[in-house]
C-alpha cells in the first residue's frame, strides 16, 4: 500500500488557506498543456531525429579498463595453473573468458551518459535556434512597466460591475502601458463593450471594424459582432 | 488532446527506430511530449527556451534509449531526463534576462483572452512560488504535486532514495507555505 502523502490538489479538508490558495494554483494548471498545434510544431522539429536510429549502447570507458584488468587475472592464473598446477579433474577456464562479459549498460552512470558527445544524432539537422537564443540573451534596457493581466483584468472586473467609465480608462491605460501586450485582443473587446454600453455605439463600431481587421480569426469576432447587433443594455 | 501525427513516418512502422527492447521515441513523445512541455516550465525553464528544452530532452532520449533498463518505470525514465535538462537550462540562464520580444502571434485559438488570463496568473503565481525552491525541491515538488507521479517513481526519477524523496517533499511544502505568505504580502501591498 502506498505511504504517500495526500497530494495539495486532492485534499478535503484543507488546513489553512495558505493550502487551499496552493491547492486552487495548481488546479488551475492541471489541465494546461500545449496545443495540438504546438505539438505538430514540435513533432516537425524532431523530425530528423525520428528518422534516424537511435545511438547503439555504447559500453563506458571504464568498461574498457576493467575488461582488460580481467582478461590480465585471467590469463596469469590460467598460465600459473597450467605451469604448476593443472589438475585433469579441475574445470578450466575457457579462454573465451578472458573477455570481459559484456555488463548491461544501463548500470552507466546516468550523468556521465549524458555528458558523453552525441554520437549518431545528427544535431545539425535540426533546425538552427541561434538568431532567437542571441536575440533573447541580449543585455536589455529594461523593459516599460506593463501590468498587462493586472490592467485588463481590473477593466474587465470593472465591465462585469456595470461601470463602462472605469473599464474604458483601464483599456486606455493598457493602450498607453503595455501597446504590444499580449492582451490586446482582449482589451479592445472590453472597449468595445464598454463603448456600447456608454451608448458610443459609432465609436464602438469604428473599433470593432478596426479590430476585425487587426484579428480576422479572434475567438472575440463572434462576441464583438453579437454585442453590436443587440441594443446595449 | 487529439493524437499528433507524423506524416512523414505514418507508414513506416516496420521500420521505425527501435533497440531491441528500447521504446519507440516516437511513441514516447505521443505519449509524454505534453506533459513534458508543461513541465519544463515548472521547472523553471524561461518561456523562450522551453522549445529549445524540450528540443534538447529528445536528443538525450535519443541517445540514451538504448541504455534505458527497465530498472524504473519508463516514465520515470524519461522525466528524470526532463528534470536534468531543466535545470541545465536555469543554470546557463542564470546570467542572461528574458526580455520581451515580438508580440503574441495571432492563431486560431478557441480560447478567449480571458481564459489565457486566468491561466496565466495562475502560472505567475506558480512560477513565482516554485522559483522560491531549490533546484532538488521543486523537482520533487513537481513531479509529486504537478505531473502526480507516485512517490516511488519520484525517487527513481531523481535517482534518489525513496527516504530522501519523502524528505525533500516535505521540506518543499514547507518551503511552499513559506513562499504563499511572501506572495500574499507583496500582492497585499502592491
Amino acid at each position: 500500500m502506498s505511504r504517500d502523502p495526500i497530494r495539495l490538489v486532492d485534499l478535503r479538508d484543507l488546513p489553512s488557506s495558505k493550502a487551499e490558495f496552493m491547492r486552487d494554483v495548481i488546479r488551475a494548471q492541471l489541465t494546461v498543456r500545449p496545443s495540438d498545434e504546438k505539438m505538430e510544431e514540435l513533432a516537425s522539429r524532431l523530425a530528423p531525429l525520428f528518422e534516424t536510429a537511435p545511438a547503439p549502447a555504447r559500453p563506458a570507458p571504464w568498461l574498457g579498463v576493467a575488461a582488460a584488468a580481467v582478461a590480465s587475472a585471467v590469463l596469469v592464473v590460467g598460465i600459473y595453473w597450467t605451469t604448476h598446477e593443472a589438475k585433469p579433474d579441475r574445470p578450466r577456464h575457457p579462454s573465451s573468458t578472458a573477455s570481459a562479459p559484456a555488463q548491461p549498460v544501463d548500470r552507466m552512470p546516468p550523468h556521465s551518459a549524458e555528458l558523453e558527445p552525441p554520437p549518431a544524432v545528427p544535431v545539425d539537422a535540426l533546425p538552427s535556434v541561434q538568431a532567437r537564443r542571441a536575440r533573447a540573451a541580449m543585455p536589455a534596457s529594461p523593459p516599460p512597466r506593463c501590468d498587462d493581466v493586472t490592467l485588463v483584468d481590473a477593466a474587465d472586473t470593472e465591465l462585469r460591475a456595470g461601470n463602462p467609465d472605469a473599464a474604458l480608462a483601464l483599456a486606455r491605460e493598457h493602450e498607453r502601458r503595455c501597446p504590444a501586450g499580449a492582451l490586446v485582443q482582449e482589451r479592445e473587446r472590453i472597449a468595445i463593450e464598454a463603448l456600447l454600453r456608454l451608448g458610443r455605439v459609432d465609436q464602438a463600431r469604428a473599433r470593432a471594424r478596426a479590430f476585425e481587421a487587426r484579428f480576422p480569426s479572434s475567438p472575440h469576432v463572434g462576441r464583438i459582432r453579437e454585442a453590436l447587433d443587440r441594443p446595449p443594455r | 488532446m487529439r493524437a499528433v501525427s507524423f506524416p512523414s513516418l505514418a507508414s513506416t512502422d516496420a521500420a521505425a527506430p527501435e533497440v531491441s527492447g528500447a521504446p519507440d521515441i516516437r511513441a514516447i513523445f505521443r505519449d509524454y511530449g505534453a506533459f513534458i512541455y508543461t513541465m519544463l516550465r515548472s521547472l523553471g525553464v524561461r518561456a523562450s527556451d522551453v522549445d529549445d528544452a524540450f528540443q534538447e530532452v529528445f536528443v538525450v532520449i535519443h541517445r540514451k534509449l538504448a541504455t534505458y533498463g527497465r530498472r524504473g518505470t519508463l516514465r520515470s525514465w524519461v522525466y528524470g531526463i526532463c528534470v536534468r535538462v531543466a535545470f541545465r537550462f536555469r543554470r546557463r540562464a542564470g546570467a542572461t534576462r528574458e526580455i520581451a520580444t515580438d508580440e503574441v502571434p495571432e492563431t486560431a485559438d478557441p480560447m478567449t483572452p480571458a481564459e489565457h488570463l486566468r491561466e496565466r496568473q495562475a502560472r505567475e503565481i506558480l512560477c513565482a512560488i516554485l522559483d522560491e525552491l531549490d533546484d532538488d525541491k521543486r523537482a520533487v515538488f513537481v513531479l509529486f504535486e504537478l505531473e502526480g507521479l507516485p512517490m516511488q517513481e519520484v525517487a527513481e526519477s531523481l535517482q534518489c532514495p525513496l527516504q530522501t524523496a519523502y524528505s525533500r517533499l516535505r521540506a518543499a511544502r514547507e518551503a511552499v507555505d513559506a513562499a504563499v505568505d511572501r506572495h500574499r504580502s507583496r500582492r497585499d501591498f502592491k
